[in-house]
């Protein structure tokens, strides 16, 4: 039964490793380096073609991370 | 600190620099039959996304979370909304372009022939005529080449199917009751081409619109909650309370009213 415990504790500390390393890095980027590409699923209240950075070159763009609840 | 308590602050950010150049965008990784409702009855006016997966990217680990880009795309500023100011968005905006009607532009991706991307660039600023003029004065010499051509004709071909887009659009928003936006659209094309077909549709549509009665009453609503809004504001809740039922009442039906009606739950469930 000892052992059995072990064995599981073993294999759930793998397993949280294995979870670890599959998240992607959480890491704010540089400031003063070229900001990462966004998408957005469906866009709301925006005329025109779904923004991207690319197409928004040459504009500030103020990016804000919400949720609802 | 709530998700949802930086609106004020970005709803101000958006007023004062959108104009300057300064592009809002606000992105929820949740679905969008959870964003849109909640969008809709806030009437927040700037662009949101729904069902994003950028957090990751940006190492968001708590929202809210502002991320401000500048004008060249480098990242200039991050931290919680409340913190920016408004020196830092001024910088970020130091050689920005502010197109007047930013929804025209068209960002085109093909790679094109070196004579057709002065045309590509003219569409990236939303200047269409001038990037059809330019397309069509290399379509009508003797000495361009093929290769040329066949960029130009592709350009010609995508600032088409954008307006086509365009027009599309405007017609959703009427179908959802947004003739305010649906006009803005139909204007920026009609004036952007009014010699072209469809510049000539846009402007009818416009007439339309505006003679429809049920347009009417919503375009007349939206500008009385605008008034109301100002009203209310400095009124403390029992006192605010009665003018809101009031305009719902009144303006029943529209869309308005729904978002007033929002109000009034979101005054009650405060008791």
């Amino acid at each position: 039964m000892k052992l059995t415990l072990a064995f599981a504790a073993v294999a759930l500390a793998a397993l949280g490793l294995a979870f670890k390393s599959a998240l992607p890095s959480a890491e704010e980027p540089e400031v003063g380096k070229p900001a990462p590409e966004i998408n957005g699923k469906t866009w709301l209240n925006n005329l025109g073609t779904d923004p991207n950075l690319v197409a928004l070159r040459g504009q500030a763009v103020l990016i804000e991370f919400w949720a609802t609840w | 600190m709530p998700c949802r308590g930086a609106w004020p602050h970005l709803k101000e950010v958006d007023a004062e620099f959108a104009s300057q150049g300064l592009k809002v965008l606000a992105l929820s990784d949740e679905a969008v039959d959870l964003v849109e409702p909640y969008v809709e009855q806030l009437d927040l006016n700037f662009t949101v996304a729904a069902g994003s997966h950028s957090s990751g990217a940006y190492g968001v680990t708590g929202i809210p979370h502002s991320v401000l880009i500048d004008a060249q795309g480098n990242v200039a500023w991050q931290g919680s909304p409340n913190e920016l100011s408004k020196a830092v968005i001024k910088k970020a905006l130091k050689g920005a372009k502010h197109p007047k009607t930013d929804f025209l532009a068209l960002h085109y991706a093909a790679e094109v022939d070196a004579r057709v991307s002065k045309s590509v660039e003219l569409a990236g600023d939303g200047e269409l005529a001038a990037a059809l003029k330019e397309a069509d004065a290399i379509l009508a010499d003797d000495k361009a080449t093929e290769a040329q051509k066949k960029d130009a004709t592709g350009l010609k071909d995508a600032i088409e199917k954008h307006v086509k887009a365009l027009t599309d659009q405007a017609e959703r928003l009427v179908k959802a009751r947004d003739p305010d936006r649906a006009i803005r659209v139909l204007d920026g094309v009609a004036k952007e081409l009014p010699s072209s077909e469809a510049g000539a549709k846009a402007k009818k549509r416009i007439d339309e619109i505006n003679a429809d009665p049920k347009m009417k009453a919503e375009i007349d609503a939206a500008k009385a909650l605008e008034r109301l809004k100002d009203q209310i504001r400095p009124l403390k809740r029992d006192k605010a309370k009665p003018k809101i039922e009031e305009f719902v009442k009144k303006y029943e039906g529209t869309k308005a009213a729904e978002r007033a009606k929002f109000q009034l739950q979101t005054i009650k469930s405060k008791g």
